[in-house]
């Protein structure tokens, strides 16, 4: 009787025991499961900083003349966690489109997504005067070369939008060459191809300055004014 | 390659300036100055015209297929 009693305080100790250890080791499991999904970000890379300079022409329906217009855009880029080839960006920086007689200044704030060559930017802000500010190019990582059109609209009075379009691109970065590919199965090597042949076109266009600039100001308004005429007339497709 | 590309603005310009009549100091292309030659207002007309006739072809179309 003694013994059988000696006998269930001892299991009863040990269950007491084991109650206790699998109490410690569901903490332990818990612990583990926090750690690796809740104080962990969830498998997001790491941002790296990124800073681009661009330049080149831009026009404005305000004014008649081709301007020069540059921008420092700083921000970041994020990795995206399954597709390291897709990245989201983050930029802020001003805009300067400088005419001989005046300065327009933009401060941008853009967000947009790189996959692989191309890129987009977007900022649509200010409630309700809105600055839309759209950027679409290519940007090739081997020398962070970027070029890009873009438009940005303002409000303005008696008008919708006054909009103003841009071509620009990195100031001192070679167009990697693409040595390797094909122009059949390989879209980073038209991409590529595509941008050294515009490249070389706007460094061209870059030495033939004032006169093409002229041209192309006066050439521009002229279309726009009958642009606008047709409008105006009320006619269908056009307004 | 830059000069085919001057010539071809200058060519461009010429056709156009027959269109449109642009005073030297003007501001841009809402500048109330910048007026329609008799030529230019002839080509608006004529761009009307053809909108409204694509536009009933294309109705006509439309209303027999559906």
């Amino acid at each position: 009787m003694k013994a059988r009693r000696y006998w269930l305080m001892a299991k009863r100790r040990d269950e007491r025991m084991l109650r206790g250890q699998r109490g410690l080791l569901l903490l332990l499991v818990l612990a583990v499961v926090c750690s690796t999904t809740l104080l962990v970000s969830p498998g997001r890379a790491v941002s790296a900083p990124t800073t681009i300079t661009l330049s080149g022409w831009g026009w404005c329906v305000a004014y008649a003349d081709i301007a020069n217009v540059s921008v420092v855009l700083d921000g970041s880029s994020i990795p995206r966690e399954n597709a390291t080839d897709i990245q989201d960006l983050y930029l802020t920086g001003t805009l300067t489109f400088n005419l001989e007689d005046r300065t327009d200044e933009f401060d941008l704030e853009l967000r947009g997504t790189k996959m692989r060559s191309l890129f987009f930017l977007k900022q649509v802000s200010g409630g309700d005067s809105p600055i839309i500010a759209e950027f679409e190019g290519t940007w090739l990582s081997e020398t962070d070369y970027v070029a890009c059109e873009g438009r940005i609209a303002v409000p303005a009075p008696n008008h919708v939008a006054k909009p103003y379009f841009f071509v620009l691109r990195t100031e001192n970065a070679e167009v990697p060459s693409r040595l390797s590919g094909n122009w059949v199965a390989d879209v980073d090597f038209m991409i590529g191809k595509l941008t050294s042949a515009a490249d070389a076109i706007a460094d061209r266009l870059s030495t033939g300055g004032s006169v093409i600039k002229e041209n192309l100001g006066n050439l521009l308004t002229q279309i726009a004014v009958i642009a606008m005429e047709v409008r105006r007339s009320g006619i269908p497709y056009f307004t | 390659m830059i000069r085919i590309l001057a010539e071809a603005l200058a060519l461009g310009n010429g056709v156009v300036s027959h269109w449109v009549s642009v005073p030297a100091n003007a501001s841009g292309p809402l500048d109330p100055n910048i007026t329609l030659t008799q030529t230019g207002t002839d080509l608006v007309n004529y761009i009307a015209s053809w909108s409204v006739h694509s536009s009933d072809i294309l109705c006509v179309i439309l209303d027999a297929l559906f």
